[in-house]
């Protein structure tokens, strides 16, 4: 029983420990997020490129801010940054639970950050989806250097 | 040995964290799927311009109208101008590229 509390507790530990370093992690991604799609969602440029877009590029632009978000998740994984073994967990786990929820963020962030600066006012829906993914690439930006480099 | 060290692996992934991966999920290929949506289903339709008048009334020595100027096209309406009919263009207070029913408005006075 003793062993067993033991082992218990010590791998209970190990959990919180886990998942303080995940939600740690996940706050990195979100202040690089906001710090970057702040200075750039106040100007108009933003929303005049994704009006100059077409439904095509912004699909592009989508697929490439993925890739690049993944390109840091990598680099915060393989540097041991990250609460995974580098050679332990396949492909999908950590592009699932880093890099989609860090490009989630990341969207969030950019729909938070044009909605403040007035932004989506008057647009249609198709076009405030746009403009966050537009934004969502500085943001992503911001959000993949911040767990990379912090 | 692998795929000890796979399931041990798994088993210290906490709960919650899958949770909010699928939120994630649905999130991002939400977005990437209304795009795509939007990129197949193609061919917008070219800006097609509204105006109404919503108000008119007494401003100083003149008249104040209000018009809203609607853009119910598929695509943004760039560059695009309010002129008085001799040809002075009209005070706007609030501008944009808009598409869809969104109203632009513009003081006239």
């Amino acid at each position: 029983m003793l062993a067993r509390g033991q082992f218990g507790g010590s791998q209970r530990k190990e959990e919180k420990r886990r998942s303080a370093h995940y939600s740690g992690g996940l706050f990195l991604m979100a202040v690089g997020a906001l710090y970057l799609s702040s200075s750039l969602a106040s100007t108009e440029e933003i929303v005049l490129i994704s009006y100059r877009m077409t439904a095509w590029h912004v699909v592009a632009l989508f697929v490439s801010t993925l890739l690049l978000m993944h390109g840091f998740v990598y680099s915060v994984v393989a540097q041991g940054k990250a609460p995974v073994p580098a050679d332990a967990i396949p492909f999908w786990p950590i592009f699932v639970r880093f890099t989609v929820v860090g490009y989630a963020i990341a969207l969030l962030v950019s729909a938070y950050m044009l909605w403040t600066f007035g932004r989506t006012d008057g647009l249609a829906a198709d076009q405030i989806v746009q403009a966050i993914i537009v934004l969502g690439f500085p943001a992503a930006l911001g959000a993949g250097a911040a767990r990379l480099i912090l | 040995m692998t795929d000890q060290s796979h399931q041990k692996t798994a088993s210290e992934i906490p709960v919650w964290s899958w949770v909010v991966a699928a939120v994630g999920l649905v999130f991002v290929v939400g977005s990437a799927g209304f795009m795509l949506y939007k990129a197949i289903a193609g061919g917008s339709s070219a800006p097609a311009i509204v105006t109404q008048i919503d108000s008119v009334g007494l401003s100083g020595d003149g008249f104040l109208v209000q018009i809203s100027v609607l853009n119910q096209g598929g695509s943004v309406a760039a560059g695009l101008v309010v002129a008085y009919n001799d040809a002075n263009v009209a005070e706007t207070r609030r501008t944009g590229l808009q598409t869809g029913l969104t109203p632009i408005v513009y003081w006239a006075s």
